[in-house]
């Protein structure tokens, strides 16, 4: 009899034990991959519209300062994003107009080419730009054209490395790995932040695998209902230069023209 | 009432009492640019000569609302090389545009870029060009402004402009003593040109210039075609015997059709460009000139041709790469003349090439760079590599040099052998506020 009772009171606990295993091993199963929270990322609202000025500030080594600022506009067409950045600053590229139409990946996670043109006063003429020179410096900053714009998510595999607290915020820190090894930073480590799926942090990797850039985002706040990132310091470690990007005047979701977004309005000058 | 004075009428009629609510833009510059003549392998005469030399200032000012704009570009310099005339002030825009949904209307002084090409004018017939300085440092500096209406419609993906010209604007040509380049258009030993030695068109309605564009912008292309009826910008010359050699000439009219194209492939844009010019009026060459009115005098008539009306062609393509931060651009044009060509100076096809290779380096505060224009039927060239510093977001300091090469062949040297002499280095210096 008692020898029955033990074996029941095992058998119970390890069914006990059994279930706590596999409940475990369920939870688990249902947490987020890094895929998916790169996905959540690129699908937080950013609004059907959006407006406003960055500024950016340019330190070199020696702690002389330049100064940049454009104005940007942007509207979600489903699955087509048109972008038009009109630069205000310096004053001799002042009146130069980029428009860009960004393309969602296809269903088949195929990726299209954006179509960019670029209106430069001076020549009064709108030219057509290949939409590949992505990786150059946007205006001689350390940011690129395409930290400026959208990257598709099927141009990399995504890895959960850890959670962990940057500035006081808890962050998922994930490993993002371009499909393209040519591409000028095929590496990247982004920190995004558990309560809006923002960036908080970022580390961008050049193809020798060394650190590269340093991305701090702060002030980061809801407008209009919209998490918003109101300020970016980015610093290339290896240059020892910097760029802070703040952003001001910033709207979302107002009354954007269609006719804003193309290149008659470019030259016309009413895309400002 | 003068037709110049009722546009200007209606100028200020549409400007005035809309400044009201406006926002305003200001931007200017001063600058100043020296040119000092080097040696060219052939003739040393101009080693150490100024060639070019001026200093100025331009401002830009724009009012605008949400349905209008209006914008005042003017310069002032002064070109301390010639020998009269030195200060010039040019008023190169002044327009008021006022526009709806789809649709808008330009009236006043503007500036227009027509066609893909870069540096070559193939349909890019729209505005005149001042041609009294070689060494503008680029193909924009050197546009003049029309004295237009435009209207346009415009929908997402496709433009159409319409321009009306009441009053012509020929190209500045390089009559002005002691400039480098007059010798070059007109030969020693003539009688004093300047630009009331050529025959305008009067101010009349009838000799309007019209012309039209319409650009798609498809997401495989952008494709343009154009229309021009109007003036040909240069005079056709005629060379008269008498005491001197005279040189007069008339302005005579011109159309064009043409298409441009650029379509992106990869990380590649390939751009195409054409234009025809029927019966276009061509200038019979000095030499054929002078015989006809030898002839002429023998035979009792007063007068001789001076000028033909042939078809003329031209063809370009061009692509553009930029990888990594570099520009490279390579175009190859060809102008082609159909019709008896024996009394006119060129040949019946001409090849032409240009190349452009630039970079920004040091966050984009240094720019260096190659451009060079090779015409290959003699394979004489201008070679132009610069370098451009941002000393600060205002200061820009410019080094450069312009080489002018004769072809090898000793009996026909080429287009560029005309220019060696010219051959330079230059500095320039912008100041932007």
């Amino acid at each position: 009899m008692k020898k029955t009772e033990s074996t029941l009171r095992f058998s119970r606990l390890a069914m006990l034990a059994f279930t706590v295993v596999m409940g475990t091993g369920i939870a688990f199963a249902q947490e987020l991959t890094g895929y998916d929270i790169a996905k959540r990322a690129d699908e937080v609202d950013k609004g059907d519209t959006s407006s406003y000025t960055a500024t950016m500030t340019l330190t070199d080594k020696k702690g002389a300062k330049r100064v940049r600022e454009v104005t940007m506009r942007s509207k979600d067409y489903g699955d087509t994003t048109k972008t038009v950045i009109v630069f205000t600053t310096p004053k001799d590229v002042a009146g130069v107009s980029y428009l860009m139409f960004e393309y969602d990946d296809a269903p088949d996670g195929t990726s299209k080419d954006s179509d960019n043109w670029l209106y430069m006063p001076a020549m009064k003429k709108t030219r057509r730009i290949s939409g590949s020179s992505k990786g150059d410096d946007f205006m001689g900053t350390d940011f690129t054209y395409e930290d400026m714009g959208d990257r598709g998510l099927s141009k990399d595999t995504f890895t959960l490395l850890e959670e962990e607290n940057v500035a006081g915020v808890d962050c998922w820190k994930v490993e993002c790995v371009a499909k393209d090894k040519t591409e000028k930073n095929p590496r990247r480590i982004v920190w995004y932040r558990k309560d809006s799926y923002l960036v908080q942090k970022a580390e961008f990797y050049d193809r020798q695998n060394n650190l590269q850039r340093v991305l701090e985002c702060s002030d980061i706040k809801k407008i209009d209902g919209i998490w918003t990132t109101g300020k970016m310091y980015i610093k290339n470690v290896i240059t020892n230069h910097s760029t802070v990007l703040e952003m001001k005047d910033i709207m979302y979701n107002i009354p954007l023209k269609d006719n804003i977004f193309t290149v008659a309005a470019l030259e016309r000058g009413t895309s400002r | 009432m003068t037709m110049r004075n009722a546009f200007s009428l209606l100028f200020f009629a549409l400007v005035s009492g809309t400044c009201l609510a406006a926002e305003f833009d200001f931007k200017g510059k001063l600058f100043t640019q020296a040119g000092i003549g080097i040696p060219n392998g052939h003739n040393s005469s101009n080693q150490g000569d100024l060639l070019l030399g001026n200093l100025g200032a331009e401002a830009e000012i724009s009012a605008y609302s949400d349905c209008w704009t209006f914008f005042t570009d003017t310069s002032l310099s002064y070109d301390y090389i010639v020998k009269e005339d030195n200060l010039t002030l040019r008023l190169k825009e002044l327009w008021f545009d006022y526009g709806g949904k789809g649709w808008s209307l330009r009236v006043g002084r503007q500036l227009t870029a027509w066609g893909a090409a870069d540096g070559i004018q193939v349909a890019d017939v729209l505005c005149p060009q001042d041609q009294s300085s070689i060494w503008s440092s680029d193909y924009s500096e050197s546009r003049l402004g029309i004295d237009a209406a435009r209207f346009t419609i415009s929908g997402e993906s496709l433009a159409a402009d319409f321009y009306w010209i009441p009053l012509f604007t020929p190209n500045e040509l390089p009559l002005k003593e002691g400039n480098p380049l007059k010798k070059i258009l007109i030969p020693a030993g003539v009688a004093k040109v300047t630009e009331d030695s050529f025959e305008k068109p009067d101010v009349a309605l009838e000799n309007g210039e019209y012309a039209v564009r319409i650009k798609a912008f498809l997401p495989f292309a952008d494709i343009s075609l154009y229309g021009f009826y109007g003036w040909e910008d240069n005079p056709v010359m005629k060379y008269s015997i008498g005491q001197n050699i005279t040189v007069t000439g008339t302005y005579e009219r011109m159309a064009m059709i043409g298409m441009d194209s650029s379509i992106p492939i990869g990380t590649v844009m390939l751009r195409l460009e054409g234009a025809v010019f029927p019966a276009r009026a061509m200038t019979v060459s000095a030499e054929e000139q002078l015989k006809s009115q030898i002839m002429a005098l023998r035979t009792g008539k007063k007068d001789f041709d001076y000028f033909i009306r042939r078809t003329q062609t031209l063809g370009l393509i061009g692509l553009d790469f930029m990888p990594s931060g570099w520009t490279i651009t390579a175009q190859y044009c060809i102008d082609a003349v159909i019709g008896d060509i024996k009394m006119l100076d060129r040949e019946r096809f001409v090849h032409t090439a240009t190349f452009s290779v630039s970079k920004s380096i040091f966050r984009e505060t240094l720019e260096l760079s190659l451009t060079g224009i090779v015409e290959m039927n003699h394979w004489s060239s201008m070679i132009n590599p610069s370098a451009t510093y941002s000393v600060t977001d205002q200061l820009k300091v410019s080094l450069g040099a312009n080489f002018f090469m004769r072809g090898p062949d000793s009996e026909n040297k080429g287009t560029y052998a005309a220019y060696e002499d010219l051959s330079c280095v230059t500095v320039k210096a912008t100041f932007s506020f």
